[in-house]
Parts: C-alpha cells; sequence; structure tokens
C-alpha cells in the first residue's frame, strides 16, 4: 500500500490533522493541501491514490476542483466530505465522479472502507490504463486505414461489407486482414475483435 | 429745598386728588385746590415742566360713599393719591374722617385744610394721622399746592417701595415656580462655615424627606449614588481649581425606597480677593423624565433588535450547525485514530497526549461557538462597556464565518492599530455588523460566478471616533434604492422584510454613531447602476472616549444606559 498516497484537502488544519492521524493509524500514506489550488499545483498524476476533498472550501470549492479533475482526464477517485446532507450537492458530486460523499463528522471505519474502496478502484483502473498503453503500444505501427479496418473487423462485419464501405476491392480487405493478424500476432479474427475492444478501438 | 421738590414731583407725574368738601360738585374749595396746583412753587417753570408735572386727577367727594368709591379706585391703580379734606366741612368729625381713611386705606395720607388755623387743631389732627395741616389763604397758595406735590410724591415713593417688594415677591414667586415646574434646585455651599443651603426641590430630588438634609457636602454625597461618588467629587475639585463652570451628571438614590433619579449640577465657586473660593453655588435640574424616556426608548429599540436577531437566528444557525461540524469531525477523527492505534497495540504516550490536547482544544472551540450564538440572541438589558472594536469586529466575522464560507466570500481583515476602547453594546454592534455583511454576501451572490467574491471589513481611527467600513465587491446598489435603504420594511430581496439597516441605524445613533452608505466618488448614476461598479461600502463610526477630559462623556453614557 505504500505506494500509494491519500490526498487530503481541507482549509481547517485541524480537520487536516485529524483525517492524518486516522489515515496514519490504518497505514495509509498521506500528503495534505490547504486549499484545492494548492493541490491541483502540486499533484502528480502519476502517483497512485486518491483524494478527501472538503466540500465547502473559500476560494474554489471541493465541487469546482472535482470538475477541473475531471477536465483534465484524472480519473482520481474522490471522496467528498460535506457539513450537512445537502442532497442537491451530492447528488452534483456523485455525477461529476466521486466516489463517496460522507457527511461529517464521519466515522472512522465508514471513512476507512472509503478510502479503501477509492484505492482499489484506483488500483484497478491503473492497470487497465498500463494494459491499454501496452496494447496501444502494440497498434502503434499499424496505419490509419490498417487502424479503421481493425475496429471495423471488431464489430463482427465480414470482408465484403467492409469492401463495400470503405469502397475498396474484398481481396485488398483480405490483404489487410492477413497483414493485421500477422503484425498483431493474432491467431484469428476473434482475438483481433478482443484486442480492438481492449485498445478502445471499438 | 424747591429744586428738590420740583425734582420729586417731576419725577411722578400727579396722581388723585380726593377733594373732600361740603360741595356735592366743583366749588370754590376745587377751585383753591386747582390754583394751587397749577401755581408752581418756583415760578419760574417753563410750560415744558408744567405739562411733566400735568396729570392730576381731581376727585370730588361730598359724602363717605364717593370717598370711599374714589379711595378703593386710588388703590386699585396702585396710583398716588391724596385726600384733600377742608375741615370747615366736617368741623368737629374731621378726626374721625382721619381715623376711617387711615383705618381702611392706612397708605393713603390726609391733608387737612383750613381757612383759619388753631395750633392745637393741628396737633390733635397731625396727631390723629394727617399728613398736614394746611392753612388755606390767598398768601399760602403756593404752600397749598406744594403740600399736596410733596405728599403725593411721597406717597408715590411708598408706592414705589412696595411695588419693588412686591416685585422681589414675584420674582421670589417665579423662581419657586420655575424651580417646581422644571425641577430645578438652587444650592449655595458657604465653604468658610461648610453649611449648604437648598432651595427648591432639591431636598425631594436628592431622594430625603423635607428638613432631612444635613446641610453638609457630606451629607449631600450620602445621597448620591456610590458609583457617581467618586467622579462628583473630581469634577468639584477640579471647578475649584480651574474657575471653570462645574457641570456633572450624578444619580440620587433614595434612602427610604432606593429610587434612582438622575440630576445635572452646574454651578461655579466665588473667590475672594485673596483668590480663595469661599462659596458655591448652582443649580440642579432633574433629568429624570429625560433618562426614563431615553431609557423606554433604549428599551423598545433593544426589543426590536432582539427581535431582529432572532429572525437572523435562522441564517446564523445553519451556518452554526455547519460550523459546529468542524470541531466535531475533529474530535471523531481523534476518536477513531485512537481506538485503531490502540487496537494495533501502538499507542505511544506522546501521541496520546497529542490526541486528547487536540480533543480537548476542539471540544472548547464547539462550545465557543454555541456560547458566541447563545449571546447573540441573549434577551439581557442592553449594556454598554468598554469594548475592543477591532475583537467585536472579529467576533461578528467569526458569527459569519459559515455563510462566508458557503458563499466562497474570500474575506479581508483591517484591524486599526492603537484603537482605544470603545463603549457600546457588544451584542448590538455585532448584531449591525452580521446584518452589513449578510447584505453583502446576498449582493455577491447576485454576481456572476465570473470573479471572486470579496469582502473587506476594515476598523480606523479617526478624530474622536472610530469608524468600520464593510466593502464588497457586489453589483452595488442601485443609484434610486439610496434613499430609502434605511427605510423600514424596504427591501430589494423579495424574501426579506426589511428591517436589517434600519434596525442597523437606529442600534448605531443609539451609541451615538451614524451609518451610512459610502457612495461611490466620480460615478454618474448610469454607471452606478447595477454596473462593474465598485461594489458597496456601508460605515458606521462610534465616539471614542479616550482621555480623563472626556470623562464626562463616558459618565453620562454609563449612567444613560444603566
Amino acid at each position: 500500500m505504500s505506494e500509494h498516497c491519500v490526498h487530503v484537502v481541507d482549509d481547517d488544519p485541524a480537520i487536516r490533522r485529524s483525517l492524518g492521524l486516522v489515515l496514519g493509524a490504518h497505514g495509509f500514506s498521506h500528503h495534505e493541501y490547504a486549499s484545492a489550488e494548492a493541490f491541483l499545483s502540486e499533484y502528480k498524476q502519476s502517483q497512485p491514490g486518491c483524494v478527501i476533498l472538503d466540500l465547502r472550501m473559500p476560494t474554489m470549492s471541493g465541487e469546482e476542483l472535482l470538475k477541473i479533475l475531471r477536465e483534465r482526464r484524472s480519473e482520481l477517485p474522490v471522496i467528498m466530505l460535506t457539513g450537512y446532507a445537502d442532497v442537491p450537492v451530492a447528488v452534483r458530486a456523485m455525477k461529476l465522479g466521486a466516489i463517496d460523499v460522507l457527511q461529517k463528522p464521519v466515522d472512522h471505519a465508514v471513512l476507512v472502507d472509503a478510502v479503501r474502496r477509492a484505492l482499489h478502484q484506483d488500483g484497478i483502473r491503473r492497470r487497465r490504463a498500463a494494459e491499454r498503453d501496452r496494447l496501444t503500444q502494440r497498434l502503434e505501427p499499424l496505419t490509419p486505414r490498417q487502424r479503421e479496418m481493425l475496429g471495423m473487423l471488431a464489430t463482427g462485419k465480414t470482408s465484403k461489407q467492409i469492401a463495400l464501405e470503405l469502397g475498396v476491392s474484398v481481396k485488398t480487405v483480405d490483404n489487410h486482414r492477413a497483414e493485421l493478424l500477422a503484425r498483431l500476432q493474432a491467431s484469428n479474427v476473434a482475438e483481433l475483435a478482443a484486442l480492438a475492444v481492449r485498445a478502445g478501438l471499438a | 429745598m424747591n429744586s428738590e421738590v420740583s425734582r420729586q414731583t417731576r419725577s411722578h407725574t400727579g396722581g388723585s386728588v380726593v377733594v373732600v368738601c361740603a360741595d356735592r360738585a366743583e366749588g370754590p374749595f376745587h377751585q383753591a385746590i386747582r390754583v394751587a396746583l397749577s401755581c408752581r412753587a418756583d415760578a419760574g417753570a417753563d410750560a415744558e415742566a408744567r405739562d411733566a408735572d400735568a396729570s392730576f386727577d381731581l376727585q370730588p367727594a361730598g359724602s363717605r360713599e364717593s370717598l370711599r368709591d374714589a379711595l378703593d379706585l386710588a388703590c386699585r391703580r396702585t396710583w398716588p393719591a391724596v385726600v384733600v379734606a377742608d375741615l370747615l366741612a366736617f368741623g368737629a368729625d374731621a378726626g374721625e374722617l382721619i381715623e376711617n381713611v387711615r383705618e381702611r386705606w392706612p397708605q393713603i395720607p390726609v391733608i387737612i385744610v383750613t381757612a383759619r388755623g388753631s395750633e392745637e387743631r393741628a396737633a390733635t389732627l397731625l396727631a390723629a394721622g394727617a399728613g398736614a395741616y394746611v392753612i388755606n389763604r390767598g398768601d399760602r397758595v403756593p404752600e397749598l399746592g406744594r403740600a399736596i406735590r410733596e405728599t403725593l410724591a411721597h406717597h408715590a415713593e411708598q408706592l414705589e417701595g412696595r411695588r419693588a417688594i412686591a416685585e422681589r415677591r414675584f420674582s421670589r414667586a417665579h423662581l419657586d415656580l420655575v424651580m417646581s415646574a422644571g425641577n430645578i434646585g438652587i444650592f449655595d455651599w458657604d465653604l468658610e462655615s461648610g453649611r449648604v443651603i437648598w432651595q427648591g426641590k432639591l431636598e425631594e430630588m436628592m431622594g430625603l424627606a423635607p428638613g432631612e438634609f444635613g446641610e453638609t457636602y457630606e451629607s449631600f454625597a450620602q445621597c448620591l449614588h456610590p458609583d457617581d461618588v467618586p467622579e462628583v467629587e473630581r469634577a468639584v475639585a477640579q471647578a475649584r481649581v480651574t474657575r471653570a463652570i462645574f457641570e456633572q451628571e450624578y444619580r440620587s438614590v433614595a434612602r427610604r425606597t432606593g429610587t434612582l433619579r438622575w440630576l445635572v449640577a452646574r454651578g461655579r465657586f466665588l473667590y475672594g480677593p485673596t483668590g480663595q473660593a469661599y462659596r458655591m453655588i448652582g443649580v440642579v435640574m432633574d433629568l429624570t423624565p429625560f433618562r426614563l424616556a431615553e431609557q423606554t426608548a433604549q428599551r423598545q429599540l433593544a426589543q426590536i433588535a432582539q427581535l431582529q436577531r432572532a429572525n437572523l437566528l435562522s441564517l446564523l444557525a445553519s451556518g452554526l450547525a455547519h460550523e459546529l461540524n468542524q470541531p466535531l469531525s475533529v474530535i471523531a477523527n481523534c476518536a477513531g485514530a485512537a481506538l485503531q492505534m490502540a487496537a494495533n497495540g501502538v499507542l505511544p504516550k506522546a501521541q496520546a497526549a497529542a490526541i486528547f490536547d487536540e480533543v480537548n482544544r476542539e471540544a472548547q472551540r464547539a462550545g465557543q461557538i454555541i456560547r458566541r450564538l447563545r449571546d447573540f440572541i441573549r434577551r439581557t438589558p442592553p449594556e454598554s462597556m468598554r469594548c475592543d472594536l477591532n475583537e467585536v469586529v472579529r467576533e461578528a466575522l467569526g458569527l459569519m464565518a459559515m455563510p462566508l464560507r458557503q458563499a466562497g466570500v474570500q474575506v479581508t481583515f483591517e484591524p486599526a492599530a492603537d484603537l482605544p476602547p470603545v463603549l457600546l453594546d457588544r451584542v448590538q454592534i455585532q448584531q449591525v455588523l452580521v446584518n452589513l455583511i449578510q447584505n453583502a454576501i446576498e449582493a455577491m451572490q447576485g454576481c456572476d460566478g465570473s470573479r471572486i467574491c470579496e469582502l473587506t471589513v476594515s476598523v480606523a481611527r479617526l478624530a474622536g471616533r472610530a469608524r468600520v467600513r464593510v466593502w464588497d465587491n457586489g453589483p452595488g446598489i442601485r443609484a434610486e434604492d439610496h434613499d430609502r435603504l434605511f427605510e423600514s420594511f424596504f427591501s430589494t430581496k423579495t424574501h426579506h422584510l426589511g428591517m436589517g439597516l434600519a434596525i442597523s441605524r437606529s442600534i448605531v445613533e443609539s451609541h451615538g454613531g451614524c451609518l451610512a452608505l459610502r457612495e461611490v466618488q466620480g460615478m454618474d448614476p448610469p454607471q452606478a447602476c447595477c454596473s462593474d461598479s465598485g461594489g458597496t461600502t456601508f460605515e458606521f463610526t462610534l465616539p471614542i472616549y479616550d482621555t480623563v477630559g472626556d470623562a464626562e462623556g463616558i459618565v453620562a453614557g454609563t449612567t444613560g444606559q444603566s
């Protein structure tokens, strides 16, 4: 777990300290930020972890920070802490992808459970991302036309349909298919299709 | 002698000459008197002098009735009068006439005129009270005239003297009336004997029964509210040394009932040739009705202010609930951490101490939050105390911390350096600040999210005043609303009662200050209207009493409040 970092963003120093105590007691390493801005400037996307975020903060609120993270295509799991049951805010936070909205004061067991789930999700997400990266590397050498064709094959289209759509001969399509099987070291079209789906081409 | 008489007669313009004789109408006796009066002793007097002496009013009195009527009339007119009686007409009854007149109209002199003089007769009648005894003969005419003039002049002087006495009596009555109607008393302190004399309602005003005053300064001081004794002593000593007018407000406490009265004394010391003060005189006015009216007004304002605070409570309570969550969260987190550490079997002493220290601190913080709110809505009479205005503003910002945080407002607080204590009611001034801050928050919520909402609260010291400014960078207030801002029930917001600013202004004014919207300078109304103006600035001032020289102000303020 030690490579994970729990980022605590709260403008109240006492809250930050006490959250740090809880996380420390449960063996999580953590880092504290006094504002959303400080977090945005210091946080490194490459580091696995999750964020515990106070919803209400002066200047930039937790909700705004969440929006910015999503705009930056960061999928860092976010646990939102809120002072009181504000349903619309909770709904908006969940829609923005917060994995949990917890009401203060939060039971430490509930918090730790949420952190575990968040880190677990972050792990899965990162493994998936890593795999996608590997696939992307494998797909790198393909020409744009080959990539297009791979996507079409993955959706289960026949050579004839593809030829008709792309306005080329069936023979050309077959040639490309053979080329794809060879390049990606796949034994059949089903395998190609699975690759394409995992790489996000289909 | 002659010129002296002439001066006297000239200074008194005649009078009534009641002519008593046998003739019912104008007869020879009248004629004789007319001649006598028109014939001046100083024969060379000019016409002007004669005119000045002119008005002699000859009243014929042929009967007792007409004599009575004539003399009654003369008395009513407080007009010099003389009875000139012809001895011939009365003969033996002359003595009785004189006695009658002297009995009934003791001030009016009687001159007896006779054609044939007799020393014994004259002696008898003069003894009976006649003013003069004149022989009426041709060669004695000027003498008769002079006798009448002199007697009239003498009577006029008597009347003048009586009038002066009456006037003194009248002015004394005036003074008594003023003293009683205006609740005013006079004191006169003879420093040599130590005796203090009180006049008017002073005993009543000082809470004493009539005759109870011991006529000493100590006896006076015993009637004072104990808190006011040192101030009075200081002011008396100061007036004595500086020779300035003494003016001091103090309270008296009735010995038996404990009733408080508010009085103001104004007076001065008198100094002898050696420069030594020997006497102090002055007046004391009863301010109780005014003070009570002020107190009633204060009480009413306090009640309205209390109601408005209750109205603000809903606003503050949601913030408070939120704010309380902070310390509670910290406490819960600390407990959770400690539990986990204990479960892990690792809870070092230093760590445990740090955790419980944090718990303790946060519990105190929660307590303070609740206390602050409880103070804010408490139902106690207003009380003015010397407060650190910076601290009062800081507390108000604390009360509004959550609403400000929720609205995402960036707060800047600029306290005043070197600010002396300000006499104020902490809760009421905080209420003013809460109202202003709440208005600012709502104004800024009206602006689009494109800019950061900023609130700056500053305290500054001006000459004799402290000033608090609340500035927000919201859209500003429409120029056409400026005049109506402080009206009750005026609000630009649909869900508002519109009492906040009206009550705030009343509160500030009851503190001797003023609250106003600060107009943005150099901005035309169309631009100022809801555009990207300089936001809104409200400011209020409070008087500062910081030196000994201003101590009276503080005492007055304190007594007015308590």
